[in-house]
């Protein structure tokens, strides 16, 4: 489904902030990528969307090869991309935000599908109001069901949990299980919260400068494991 | 009374025929952020398609098919040879579209030459209204400034290309990421301001003086309009055109051209001074 092979990507000269960057996901898998901050995760999730114009390497999405692509054309091979600081259009409502998750795919109908409204009916309440009046929680609702109403095979997270309070975080981390679930959606997910990755990822890959240092599935991170010691106690 | 009516319709008509020509500017400068210095010879061409119909003999008509049609070419061509390695670079922009500027500017003149041509008004005579008699012509131009707009509101707020082009400038990578074409939009939307350029040149070339130079007398109060309103909406380019248009005709019918100018300069600086995102735009 998405095999990414010595990924290297660097802002500055001389420090790569991905040095070599491979992995592996199968379709339909849940995985959580996890290290702590400035060891690359964001940067590969950007590379992976196609937002780096420096990545060498190799990344192949489905059979395609995509590294060098435009991220426009990315996404219609199937890429959903939510960033991390969510980038919802704060000047326009709800259901604009939604549309605007269709509007680029050409095999979709320009409206938001019944089943949006169904799923998360707060959307419905608040379809006509501007996104940036919006709770923190529910932005980040938004910004994956963009993502989703453009159906995407893939889902890339980035810390949906990030500044959004506890109560939510599990409603959220609740609404991903079951749209994986019932969609047979593979996501990677960037999270530092480690309740959230518990409750929906299966494996979760350990990112050290630059590389994926190690994989375990989910069942050894318990708080206070040698794994969570090792890559993300500060 | 009288004079009340036709002073209320001189205002309203300078507003709209400003309106008319600002619109292609809110496009690109104000939705797009391109200080395009070309707009002036965009809004020269489209009024030189009228004098290259009637030398053809055509009806003044097919001036107004054919203005958006050369206009839409030319944005094309000039978007995709100049202005997309300048998005974002504002000095650099204003240096290349004044480029483009003088050369377009050279070109009409090499074709058409450098004295004024006059082109018939093709509603001529003037026409009983509200218990005055006013030009024909102006009353059209008034409606033509009013279907435009509502045009260009309905495409850019009620459209799904609309909604795209607006979601493209508000976060360019973020729209890229949900599948939209952002090349192909930048494109198109330079080429639809253009376009509308072209048709005001048009519309406003039989009551003025069709020469090398009209561009520029429009050009600075269309600017003027778009930082006093505030850019990036429709309803900030009608607020800023209505500030501009009502001082500028009141004062100088009251005093004198240059007063009105003063004033208005005077008045853009204060209100940019004070609202540095114009009057409708939200302070951040």
């Amino acid at each position: 489904m998405l095999i990414v092979r010595d990924l290297a990507a660097g802002y500055q000269r001389g420090s790569r902030v991905l040095d070599g960057v491979t992995l592996r996901i199968e379709r339909g898998e849940v995985v959580a990528l996890m290290g702590r901050n400035g060891m690359g995760k964001t940067t590969l999730m950007k590379a992976i969307a196609g937002h780096l114009l420096d990545a060498t390497g190799l990344i192949i999405f489905n059979g395609v090869e995509i590294l060098g692509l435009a991220p426009h054309q990315i996404a219609n091979f199937g890429v959903g991309y939510v960033p991390q600081g969510r980038d919802i259009f704060s000047d326009f409502t709800t259901e604009e935000n939604l549309l605007m998750g269709v509007v680029g795919k050409k095999q979709l109908p320009n409206r938001v599908p019944d089943w949006v409204y169904d799923l998360f009916p707060v959307l419905a309440e608040r379809r006509r109001q501007f996104a940036g009046t919006l709770s923190g929680g529910q932005q980040q609702q938004l910004a994956i069901v963009r993502a989703l109403v453009g159906e995407p095979i893939l889902l890339l997270l980035d810390e949906p949990s990030e500044g959004i309070q506890p109560s939510i975080v599990q409603e959220i981390a609740r609404t991903i299980r079951k749209i994986a679930g019932q969609r047979n959606l593979t996501i990677l997910v960037v999270e530092q919260n480690l309740e959230f990755v518990l409750s929906t990822a299966s494996r979760c890959l350990f990112m050290e400068n630059g590389r994926i240092a190690e994989e375990a599935p989910v069942e050894l991170l318990r708080p206070g494991s040698s794994l969570v010691q090792k890559y993300l106690s500060v | 009374m009288t004079f009340a009516v036709t002073l209320g319709l001189d205002t309203l008509s300078f507003m709209l025929a400003l309106l008319l020509v600002t619109l292609g500017l809110v496009v690109i400068f104000g939705l797009m952020n391109v200080i395009n210095m070309a707009h002036g010879e965009f809004f020269l061409i489209g009024a030189y398609c009228v004098v290259l119909i009637q030398k053809i003999g055509l009806s003044y008509w097919w001036a107004l098919l054919l203005a958006p049609i050369v206009l839409i070419a030319v944005g094309l061509i000039v978007e995709e040879l100049v202005i997309r390695h300048i998005y974002r670079r504002f000095i650099d922009s204003i240096l290349a579209t004044w480029g483009i500027s003088l050369v377009l500017k050279q070109l009409i003149v090499i074709v058409f030459g450098a004295t004024a041509q006059s082109v018939d008004s093709p509603i001529p005579g003037p026409v009983e209204i509200l218990g005055v008699t006013y030009p024909a012509y102006r009353l059209f131009i008034m409606g033509v400034a009013i279907a435009l707009s509502s045009a260009m509101f309905l495409l850019f707020y009620r459209t799904p290309i609309g909604l795209a082009v607006r979601g493209v400038i508000a976060n360019r990578a973020m729209a890229a990421s949900l599948g939209i074409n952002t090349r192909r939009l930048d494109r198109a939307t330079f080429a639809i301001g253009a376009g509308i350029a072209g048709v005001a040149g048009a519309v406003m070339a039989p009551i003025m003086s069709v020469d090398p130079q009209m561009g520029v007398g429009f050009l600075i109060p269309a600017f003027l309009s778009i930082l006093v309103g505030g850019s990036g909406t429709l309803l900030g380019a009608l607020t800023g055109t209505a500030v501009i248009s009502s001082t500028s005709v009141l004062v100088s019918d009251v005093w004198t051209q240059v007063v009105a100018q003063v004033v208005v300069f005077t008045l853009s600086i204060l209100v940019i001074r004070f609202f540095p995102r114009g009057i409708t735009g939200r302070r951040s």
